[in-house]
């Protein structure tokens, strides 16, 4: 699947270790969505809400639509509250739910109920995806963008509905099926996983990849590949680059009373172009060993050396997505084919 | 700017806690700690959650189970180093940590068995925020009073929660409260529906939700657990303050590890905020892959600033210089200078965030850098090139 045609689904559930940029993945995506017109929904689920302030916004009323651009506007869900709207709709009488969630019963059982918060919020995610716009049929938003938490155990949220589609009674049953129902469907739902080339979170990436897959029968959408270096010089190019590397060896050995101006900085040149290789081809095994077990759409994103992830950042990643960017991939190592 | 003195906290203290979000690098560090200690002739366990495969296989960590095992000799001695003390790793279990109390405290084996059968009791500690935290302090303390180790490096679970063992008391008062046996599962067994809504209306409602979310064995799985551990909840209860007593003693230090993007420094100004309040004794903040323009063997300017002062020129004169005077290609002179311009803009992006983390905690907090390596840190030789940071007046950068 191209990843722009991502944009042509309901859901996008976008997962993967913490520090590997999956927050800007997300807004990225969701930008670019919004930017063709979609009406676009960013969704943080169980995380701190982080993505408005990418968009220059502060942080939005708790479990509230904020808005942060035309067409695209963020929601922050989690379980509890999740829980409580949903007693809402089942009980119909405000006091009583209020009577409820104030006893310490419930407290109690919200706390140690296994699953319960994490069915809730998946459930929410259903309901955003089902909102229509008063008066019509046409969808509240034509696109729901998910940020899933960072813990090692992400799956565990999806694994919810299934279980208790399986598990539960009545109408808890019922609903959880549509949940399921949407999850699975590769018409409207992908799940895309972001990392970076290092060890921790390549196998994170790895085990998501073949769990959600296998296990949860969850439809696959793209590999996100973030922070990637950029192929170092090779052929001609890389010979000329040891001819000077090796003369200012030389000068180095013969002491040369010039250590100042030019030549500190042509050696500090040398020395990152050094890293710079260095750091590429330990990338490259990584991303060797990512896309043979890894049989999706998979789009690199280079590093970006800013401050922090901004609006800068995302326009930077949405370019790469949009212009399906192969310069970051070199002589075909990333290449599943060759 | 005061200086982190690692080593005499390897020297003086028993406990040593590196916490901090995930994907810092806290594995690394406190295996770099356990190292240096080792050197330093102390008998050290780095007590692990879940370290990175490479890092587990080197450190002799192949599975999970609470067992310490010796990192051999050969290790050290393949690079050049022989310490008099011994460095010994253990990856944590936090499920047998809790089968192993539960065990112990239960009235009777029989008791225990059915306990750690019960379904409810195996979601507990996944569903318990925290308890993986908090049962890493509580392995961390039966350590501690067995006295095996003159000193231990524990890292903490990677998540965002990593600090919420600080509430383990709180929590697990209200866990094992005697109220919901007493008051609510037991009635509602043994009287149904009826008598539990005669007895109170919001507790049937509640449970049977409940119910309905989860089905009957869930209440029986409960009710089983509250009712079997009901004599022992008060020695639970003393046990959660005993292990926040010794970890905010004077023989305990907390380490920060944090990354150098802003994610991570915001969450680590959040943790520092978290230690602050608990009033743990703190040690300082290790900023982990911090980015400098490499200078391999020669002190060199941190960033190309050095370099503006001397006048020699914009990122073009470069390029021209390269190729003009040393004939590279001008498109390859070109990329060399885009890359050299990359690795300045992130040592000056990483020096200014790092300025303004040091002002928002405090100027009293000692912070020591860690430079981004271009290769993984999975062996003792990755480990000893951390330590010429950590170390940097017992051992120089090779």
């Amino acid at each position: 699947m191209d990843c722009t045609e991502l944009l042509d689904k309901r859901l996008l559930i976008v997962s993967g270790k913490g520090g590997v940029g999956k927050s800007v993945v997300a807004s990225t995506l969701a930008w670019i969505a919004a930017k063709r017109g979609k009406r676009t929904l960013l969704v943080e689920m169980d995380t701190v809400a982080s993505v408005s302030q990418m968009f220059g916004k502060t942080p939005g009323q708790h479990y509230r639509e904020t808005e942060l651009l035309q067409n695209l506007s963020c929601f922050h869900v989690e379980g509890k509250s999740g829980l409580e709207e949903y007693l809402h709709l089942v009980l119909k009488s405000g006091i009583f739910v209020r009577r409820i969630v104030r006893s310490p019963i419930y407290q109690y059982f919200v706390n140690v109920a296994p699953g319960l918060k994490e069915l809730m919020a998946v459930g929410k995610l259903w309901d955003l995806e089902q909102k229509r716009l008063p008066g019509t049929d046409d969808p509240r938003y034509d696109l729901v963008v998910v940020d899933t938490p960072a813990t090692g155990h992400v799956l565990s949220y999806f694994q919810m509905p299934m279980t208790a589609a399986d598990t539960a009674k009545g109408f808890v049953r019922r609903e959880a099926q549509k949940v399921a129902d949407l999850l699975q469907d590769p018409v409207r739902t992908a799940f895309n996983i972001v990392t970076t080339l290092a060890e921790m979170p390549v196998n994170e990436a790895i085990e998501l990849y073949e769990n959600a897959r296998s296990s949860l029968r969850l439809p696959i959408g793209c590999l996100f590949v973030n922070q990637v270096v950029p192929p170092f010089l090779d052929g001609a190019d890389e010979q000329s680059y040891r001819k000077w590397q090796n003369g200012l060896d030389q000068t180095a050995k013969r002491g040369s009373p010039q250590q100042k101006g030019w030549t500190l900085r042509e050696r500090a040149v040398l020395a990152c172009a050094e890293s710079w290789k260095r750091a590429r081809s330990v990338q490259e095994a990584y991303l060797k060993r990512l896309v043979t077990v890894c049989a999706c759409e998979t789009t690199l994103l280079p590093f970006v050396a800013t401050a922090e992830a901004s609006l800068d950042m995302i326009q930077t990643l949405a370019r790469s997505i949009e212009n399906r960017d192969e310069s970051m991939k070199g002589r075909g190592s990333a290449d599943p084919g060759s | 700017m005061p200086t982190l003195d690692l080593e005499g906290l390897l020297r003086n203290k028993r406990i040593i806690i590196c916490c901090g979000s995930g994907g810092v690098g806290k594995t690394t560090v406190s295996a770099a700690l356990g190292v240096q200690a080792a050197l330093l002739g102390k008998r050290v366990l780095a007590l692990t959650v879940d370290p990175a495969k490479r890092l587990a296989d080197s450190l002799g960590l192949t599975e999970l189970g609470n067992k310490e095992a010796r990192l051999p000799q050969e290790s050290f001695l393949r690079y050049g180093q022989e310490p008099t003390g011994s460095l010994y790793a253990m990856m944590l279990d936090t499920k047998r940590t809790f089968d192993e109390l539960i065990e112990r405290y239960a009235p009777s084996q029989d008791v225990a068995q059915n306990i750690l059968k019960n379904r409810f009791y195996q979601n507990l500690s996944s569903a318990m925020a925290g308890s993986h935290e908090y049962l890493a302090m509580e392995k961390l303390y039966q350590l501690h009073l067995e006295g095996r180790h003159d000193l231990i490096v524990l890292d903490t679970p990677p998540t965002k929660h990593a600090l919420d063992f600080l509430e383990a008391p709180s929590r697990v008062r209200a866990f094992f409260d005697r109220r919901i046996s007493q008051w609510f599962v037991k009635p509602y067994l043994t009287m149904g529906r009826l008598g539990m809504n005669l007895f109170n209306r919001t507790a049937g409602t509640v449970l049977r939700l409940v119910e309905r979310f989860t089905g009957a064995e869930f209440l029986h799985d409960v009710s089983e657990f509250v009712t079997g551990l009901a004599d022992s909840f008060d020695i639970f209860r003393s046990r959660a303050e005993e292990v926040m007593h010794v970890l905010s003693g004077d023989q305990t230090s907390f380490l920060l590890v944090t990354g150098t993007d802003r994610n991570a420094l915001e969450e680590a100004t959040y943790f520092y905020d978290r230690i602050q309040e608990a009033s743990l004794p703190f040690g300082g903040v290790i900023a982990n892959r911090f980015h400098t323009l490499p200078f391999p063997g020669e002190a060199g300017p941190s960033s190309a600033e050095g370099f503006d002062q001397e006048g020699t020129g914009s990122p073009d004169s470069l390029v021209s210089y390269l190729h003009g005077e040393k004939g590279l290609p001008v498109h390859v002179a070109r990329q060399l200078v885009e890359n050299f311009d990359r690795y300045d803009r992130l040592a000056r992006r990483d020096q200014r965030i790092l300025q303004e983390f040091a002002r928002r905690i405090s100027k009293q907090i000692p912070i020591l850098t860690i430079p981004v390596f271009d290769e993984d840190i999975f062996d003792v030789d990755g480990l000893l090139k951390v330590n010429a940071y950590l170390f940097p007046s017992s051992n120089r950068p090779s």
